[in-house]
């Protein structure tokens, strides 16, 4: 018997409208009356067409890359928005640990946030008095209870966040990447809990980016591109595809950015693409192959050495970031010149994952002034052997093991 | 309209803590605490009092000054205070908005329970007022109720339709001081009914806030039933505003996340 019904959903995000002002309000009033209708042009599509269900008990994952509507399907489960077609049906109470610590304030004590988050996930007073002593354990704050959360490290806040709304007790659970945040020990005791809950038979959605999370959770996965399932069923075979099979296939490649409606900068990143060791374009890699960054650019005007970086990044978080400034690259650019800054990594010692690049110029290497920059200008997808480790970061290395002889 | 009181009923925990939440929070992050609820109100009868009984004179009917003014601008700080904050509760929570769904309402709803609670610690001094005036308790106070159930209608239907349209137009909240502004000189307030000349009365008559703060002063201060045709009007008004912007709201929810 299916728990979750998600049938043949889309939804479409209006680009560039909305959050106006009155400034722009009117005119657009005005527009109506005389007749000039909404653009459609405007829409995308962040999910189109999806359809899935979930038995009761079942752990589902999502994966794919960002962009691909994993996150889009959590928030239509969940009701904070609605699918512009389709139909979806929810059997049950259901909760999500999307957003740890969303209804946090940061004036009350971790006591009252406790209560209040309690309650906007939907738990009765009772239980939350009930469950108290574990929730504050969990979140292994001791003293702090009664401090406000304006004083607690992000660490601290993370976990009280997780504590909350990891004792809620739900039909249906959606989880999204929260595992992502917390140190080392914390993250096993999210996984221990979410294991619980598994065992204790409720239904989950599991959006994750952590390979073995999926691997170790999920009966079944969904593999999703430009908000279309690309694979549905057996989950080795849905990472499997995403990590290495989907090479050179219609994920998103060099976003193409000469439309960017930016003022006229000094000098202008055009192009940002990835190739492999043979010069094509690609956007998934293996560990150890090559990986180059290329960074193309305009000048618009007369500029002298002028630095570039590029970043590898999981997230937001930086893994190796370089600059021409280490390696003494100098030049001259006239307004209307063209060029490429290449980066080339001859190993790309990074395992399964996720990953993205930000680049940018600047006038100098310790200058502030940037002339242009692009926060994920291109993203793309690592696969590993299971023999290469795992985790991060690829560091050759082999194993011994043997009998040390009893004198 | 009824399923969404049945869903806001089953929400009824989450409204109370949500309510507890922002009393606590606007007693916690101010420095004078509890004292903001009077001095706003209190603040502005003495403005008004100089400049009414010295500069210009209003006529009063004979009414001390002080608690003429405050007895309406008890009722008037309610309301206006409730729509001031009240106008961008929903973005200033857009975290939980997007992530978490419950009914959007109660953001508003416990924004105008916060500033009711403002509304009875201001109202203490009026009861000291009363006692120094020697205002008389009559058989009319049980109208008390009835305009305040209608003056909390009127204000809810404003704060849900205001707050909903900042979510869009974000310069609304800059705009909600101005209105509020006008909204009190077409108010009698600083003036009583009786000054409004006779043939504009019907006219005037439609801002239901005028007939409901004329009914207070009617009641307590003169022991005189409310002006029916007044209040009546007020009522049908109040409850219009009320039923259109709750169906606005519950329309407008559908794309809150998208926007916000």
């Amino acid at each position: 018997m299916a728990v979750i019904e998600f049938e043949n959903v889309r939804k479409a995000y209006r680009i560039g409208r909305g959050r106006g002002s009155l400034r722009d309000a009117i005119p657009q009033m005005f527009g109506r009356v005389i007749g000039r209708g909404h653009d459609d042009a405007n829409l995308l599509w962040a999910l189109d067409g999806v359809s899935f269900e979930v038995g009761a008990g079942e752990t589902l994952g999502l994966i794919g890359p960002n962009g691909a509507g994993k996150t889009t399907i959590l928030k239509l489960l969940s009701r904070v928005t609605r699918p512009t077609s389709g139909h979806i049906a929810v059997k049950g109470r259901l909760s999500a640990l999307i957003e740890l610590g969303a209804g946090f304030h940061p004036d009350l004590t971790g006591r009252e946030n406790i209560y209040l988050n309690g309650a906007i996930l939907g738990l009765k007073k009772q239980e939350i008095d009930r469950k108290f002593e574990q929730i504050v354990d969990f979140a292994e704050l001791g003293d702090f209870i009664d401090t406000p959360v304006k004083r607690y490290s992000s660490g601290m806040y993370v976990r009280l966040g997780f504590a909350v709304a990891a004792h809620v007790d739900p039909d249906v659970l959606l989880i999204d990447e929260v595992l992502a945040v917390g140190d080392y020990m914390f993250k096993d005791k999210c996984v221990q809990r979410i294991n619980e809950f598994r065992e204790a038979g409720k239904t989950m959605v599991i959006v994750s980016h952590n390979k073995e999370m999926i691997q170790k959770l999920c009966t079944r996965t969904i593999f999703l591109n430009e908000g279309q399932v690309v694979y549905q069923g057996d989950t080795q075979k849905a990472l499997d595809l995403y990590h290495t099979g989907y090479a050179g296939g219609t994920l998103r490649t060099g976003k193409q950015l000469g439309e960017r409606g930016n003022a006229i900068r000094e000098m202008q990143i055009t192009k940002v693409v990835l190739l492999d060791g043979k010069g094509q374009e690609r956007n998934s890699f293996l560990t150890a192959e090559p990986m180059v960054v290329q960074i193309h650019f305009r000048a618009n005007a007369s500029v002298d050495d002028p630095v570039f970086y590029s970043r590898i990044r999981e997230g937001y978080r930086v893994l190796h970031g370089t600059t021409t400034a280490r390696f003494d690259i100098k030049g001259h650019f006239e307004a209307g010149d063209e060029g490429v800054a290449e980066v080339r990594y001859e190993s790309l010692n990074l395992l399964n994952g996720e990953y993205n690049i930000n680049v940018g110029i600047k006038r100098d290497h310790f200058s502030p002034l940037t002339f242009d920059q692009i926060d994920a200008a291109v993203s793309f997808t690592v696969g590993s052997r299971f023999d290469q480790g795992g985790a991060l970061v690829y560091l050759p290395h082999h194993w011994q093991v043997h009998r040390v002889s009893q004198e | 309209m009824t399923s969404n009181l049945k869903e806001l009923f089953r929400y009824r925990e989450l409204l109370w803590s949500w309510v507890v939440r922002d009393i606590k929070v606007r007693y916690k992050q101010s420095l004078l605490g509890i004292a903001w609820a009077i001095l706003q109100p209190l603040s502005a009868t003495i403005i008004f009092t100089v400049v009414f009984s010295r500069f210009v004179r209003v006529p009063t009917g004979g009414i001390p000054y002080p608690i003429f003014y405050y007895s309406a601008l008890l009722p008037w700080t309610f309301s206006s205070s409730s729509i001031t904050f009240g106008v961008s509760c929903l973005v200033n929570n857009m975290g939980l908005v997007t992530k978490i769904y419950f009914p959007r309402e109660i953001l508003p709803i416990s924004a105008v329970v916060a500033s009711f609670v403002d509304f009875l610690i201001a109202a203490v001094i009026y009861a000291g007022m009363m006692v120094f005036y020697q205002v008389p308790v009559g058989p009319s106070w049980v109208w008390m109720p009835v305009l305040l159930l209608i003056q909390v209608i009127l204000t809810l239907g404003v704060v849900l339709f205001a707050s909903a349209l900042n979510v869009f137009y974000r310069d609304i909240r800059f705009v909600v001081p101005l209105g509020m502004q006008l909204w009190m000189y077409l108010t009698p307030i600083i003036y009583p009914l009786s000054m409004v000349p006779e043939r504009f009365r019907g006219l005037y008559l439609l801002n239901p806030m005028a007939g409901l703060i004329d009914s207070y002063r009617r009641i307590i201060l003169q022991a005189q039933w409310p002006d029916l045709a007044g209040v009546s009007v007020a009522a049908v008004i109040s409850l219009g505003i009320f039923i259109l912007a709750y169906i606005y709201f519950k329309r407008a929810e559908a794309v809150f996340a998208d926007i916000i």
